[in-house]
């Protein structure tokens, strides 16, 4: 139960950081996303700490404030920019890439393809 | 010549699947036979480790810790779970399910044994931090004067904050799980470490489950310590992967070979060419992200840095160190990050951390500089009276250190013979270096500085085996017959590799295990040790003092007991200790003279693994506690208020009524001020904001303009009026700090 709870008070923020970053790949964007949460809650605990104000509902409240306050940002990002930017092509530079992999220009429109029409 | 004939595979698993994994268009899956034999006996491993655990008697351990008393179907399972890795990694594919498995195997089955074997949480410093923990949830405050580690309390805070609002009253399962569970959480930034390298698939799963095997220093309990490190790997893991130097920059012109270098000859320009040559960077092309992604992961890194600072005091140091290590090799663009970071890392220093450092300025800055009585301190140092086979282990543990770092520079340098510049790892292994000078640190940094480089050392290790930058065979003349061909070509071209990694992989595993529970006689907690202080809290009401035994001088040693001292309650123990009678462990006069000075509260504790404690690292007598128990119980001026086998608790019969010490109100943070110190505090954050905008602006600048726009070096002029800005500031801030050092005593 308590580590429900736990994974609940975690994700939130990481859902929060989730929807800040839409442009990331998906591994990169879960990681970060961890982090951002993992730091969220940690940096609202170390505030509530050092101005001498340390409570555990007070902490929930924190953690939720600071969560929407990410996550508003996020929405405000999305509806400026309603279309999000197409994810950028799969990188052709990658030390991977054999030649197979590089799609082959394709001459459709030869200047001597009126020789095979019928 | 060899002909491969690609069998028909179903689309989803012939699709490639993102980093590396579907590498080898060519590669031919696995035999079905073939997998499925390693899952059965990745099963056998794991039954064979586990099963047995049931029947160890932990009481027969000797000086060699948990090894000696494991049984030999156990240490058979563990290699055959290394040997089973190794199998899926000589695989022609990667198979990331079965590799993730294996790995998190890996992890609950060398952090997690003692979960089989203790009752409780194992490891005593642990319990100190539950008492932080339970000192804030109880005071909602901290008290610096109580300990120094209350000076950076952001993770006690953390814990406690999550511990309560959860409703988790009992914390013992959140120290007993902590081990396994940081060390899944340190692959998630390891992962996106690893991703951005020009390695192949084997040599990134290699390095992923090193990090685990090698990773025996023990610093990953649940402690500031474990937790700034996870900071440190997500700072790192955000630098390499979005804020790196494109890679053109990397192979200028000027750097490729031209008639004129072509023309040097000799062994002088061997040398040369083969250090800075031209070289292809070890890193991946960095993937293109927008000006506002990079603007939130900049803030992303700042919160990162303020949290870990709040958290841990040596962390951050190699934070900045890191970065600024990435930028001087031109691997991080974030050329501000490394000033934000010092001035974030100083300003802590001197306005949270005065109550540690006013009191005792020659000790702390003592440390710097002594680089070799530190080396000294933390390696051979750590050895001294000690029982052979601790001693042993702990040359084991030396050797341990030794070959990791000898088989990354070995890596290292084969990287580098294949044209290969893996700038990342070398900074990321030589920073931890840096912080040999800094501190003294209770004669442990050694021990820090392997667990920081490990990330990086592993890395290279697994180069070592795997140097190749990307999965493809060579192209070699099929007219010419090499030698050991069968070995060399084909699909069994990774076999030796993969059979040489495994040796190196056993013998870490079983070192791991050797090294990591070593200490295990006194370094497991028993329910009675904790029982001991809790009768004590129930026994009398106002501050206790604690009168334990030393066999060596415990200012000389800088020792505590090994016990859960202070689990709870922690304003309400004072410790005074008692030098033994290494002639007549019956003489018990000098504790009944310590217990007279503690006045009501006096108790004597002893428990046995504080007993063997001092066994094993001080030479006493292996009969001296039970002849001194006795002596104890026998004497007619003491009662004993709670004995078991495992732990015991004695007070006087009839304890003076003074000296009572009245129990301490919480102090707070313990910031003190000083005539500059108001004008630092409005200068801080507007240095901060100053240094954050200017790296905001550096990167809209840096962004690729459209066509038309001014050259580079004209865009960053415009940086200059942030520049001009933040310059006096940092001076101002420099003034304040070096002010309050001066001032504040």
């Amino acid at each position: 139960m308590s580590l429900l709870l736990a994974l609940l008070l975690f994700a939130v923020p990481v859902a929060a950081f989730w929807s800040l970053l839409p442009v990331l790949d998906p591994i990169g964007r879960l990681i970060v996303a961890i982090a951002g949460g993992i730091a969220a809650v940690a940096a609202v605990a170390q505030v509530m700490i050092m101005m001498g104000a340390w409570s555990p509902g007070g902490g929930v409240a924190g953690v939720l404030a600071l969560s929407a306050a990410v996550a508003g940002l996020g929405a405000a990002h999305r509806r400026r920019r309603p279309a999000p930017p197409d994810p950028a092509p799969p990188a052709t530079s990658r030390a991977d890439v054999t030649r197979a992999d590089i799609p082959v220009q394709r001459l459709d429109e030869d200047e001597e393809e009126w020789l095979f029409r019928d | 010549m060899r002909v491969t004939v690609r069998r028909e595979r179903p689309p989803e698993e012939a699709a490639p699947r993102g980093d590396g994994a579907g590498a080898a268009p060519a590669a031919p899956d696995a035999r079905r036979p073939v997998l499925l034999a390693v899952v059965a006996a990745m099963a056998t491993g794991t039954a064979l480790f586990w099963l047995p655990l049931r029947g160890v008697d932990l009481d027969a351990m000797n000086g060699y810790g948990l090894i000696g008393v494991l049984p030999v179907a156990t240490l058979l399972g563990a290699a055959v779970l290394v040997l089973t890795f190794m199998a899926s990694l000589a695989l022609p594919r990667p198979h990331r399910l079965l590799l993730s498995a294996q790995v998190g195997l890996l992890i609950i089955s060398l952090h997690g044994v003692t979960l089989a074997l203790e009752p409780i949480a194992r490891f005593p410093t642990v319990w100190q931090t539950a008492g932080f923990i339970e000192y804030i949830e109880r005071t909602r405050t901290v008290d610096w004067y109580l300990d120094a580690r209350f000076n950076t309390p952001g993770f006690f805070s953390f814990m406690a904050f999550v511990l309560k609002a959860v409703g988790q009253g009992n914390i013992e399962p959140v120290l007993r799980w902590a081990p396994p569970v940081t060390n899944l959480l340190y692959l998630l930034p390891y992962i996106l470490i690893l991703r951005v390298l020009r390695a192949t698939w084997r040599a990134k799963w290699f390095a992923a489950w090193l990090f685990v095997a090698a990773n025996w220093v023990g610093q990953d309990y649940l402690s500031p310590q474990a937790f700034a490190y996870l900071l440190y790997l997500f700072f790192v893991a955000i630098l390499v992967n979005w804020f790196r130097h494109h890679d053109e920059t990397t192979r200028r012109a000027g750097r490729r070979r031209t008639r004129e270098t072509r023309e040097r000859a000799g062994a002088f320009w061997r040398v040369y060419g083969w250090l800075f040559g031209p070289k292809d960077p070890g890193e991946l092309p960095a993937p293109k992200v927008s000006v506002r992604e990079q603007s939130i992961l900049l803030f992303l890194l700042f919160a990162l840095l303020l949290v870990g600072t709040a958290a841990h005091q040596l962390t951050p140091f190699l934070m900045t160190a890191a970065c600024g290590g990435l930028v001087l090799l031109r691997r991080c663009s974030l050329r501000g990050m490394p000033i934000i970071a010092g001035v974030v890392y100083a300003a802590w220093v001197s306005f949270m951390t005065v109550g540690y450092w006013a009191s005792r300025k020659e000790e702390v800055f003592g440390g710097l500089g002594k680089v070799f009585s530190n080396v000294e301190q933390s390696t051979g140092g750590r050895i001294g009276d000690v029982d052979g086979a601790t001693q042993q282990l702990q040359y084991l543990r030396i050797l341990i250190a030794v070959t990791v770092l000898g088989l990354a520079v070995a890596g290292l340098l084969r990287r580098r013979a294949r044209g290969i510049d893996d700038r990342v790892a070398l900074v990321l292994m030589l920073v931890p270096f840096s912080s040999v000078g800094l501190q003294n640190y209770g004669g442990e940094i050694g021990l820090r500085i392997y667990f920081f480089m490990l990330p990086a050392a592993c890395l290279l290790i697994a180069y070592l085996f795997f140097p190749a930058p990307f999965d493809a065979p060579r192209v070699r003349d099929p007219k010419v017959a090499p030698r050991f061909g069968r070995w060399r070509t084909g699909r069994r071209r990774h076999l030796p590799a993969v059979a040489v990694a495994s040796l190196f992989a056993l013998s870490i595993a079983g070192g791991f295990l050797a090294v990591r529970y070593g200490n295990e006689k006194y370094e497991q907690v028993r329910p009675s040790d904790v029982r001991a202080f809790d009768v004590m809290l129930a026994d009398y009401k106002q501050t206790i003092g604690v009168v334990w035994l030393s066999a060596d001088d415990p200012n000389a040693v800088g020792g505590m007991p090994s016990m859960p001292w202070s689990y709870r309650s922690w304003e309400r123990f004072n410790y005074a200790a008692v030098v033994a009678d290494r002639e007549d462990p019956a003489n018990v006069s000098q504790i009944i003279e310590t217990l007279k000075q503690q006045g009501p509260g006096g108790f004597f504790v002893t428990t046995r693994s504080h007993e063997d404690f001092q066994v094993l690292n001080s030479g006493l007598r292996a009969d001296y506690a039970a002849r001194m128990r006795a002596a104890l119980a026998a004497s007619p001026q003491i009662t004993t208020v709670f004995a078991d086998r495992d732990a015991a608790v004695y007070r006087l019969r009839t304890p003076p009524a003074q000296p009572v010490v009245a129990v301490p109100k919480p102090a707070g943070l313990g910031l003190r001020s000083s005539p500059w110190t108001p004008a630092g505090l409005i200068y801080l954050p507007i240095l901060l904001a100053v240094l954050l905008a200017r790296e905001l602006r550096r990167l809209r600048l840096l962004a690729p303009a459209g066509p038309g726009g001014e050259p580079p070096e004209q865009r960053m002029r415009r940086l200059r009026p942030l520049t001009v800005l933040a310059l006096p500031l940092l001076l101002s801030v420099a003034a304040v700090i070096i002010e309050r050092f001066l001032v504040i005593t």
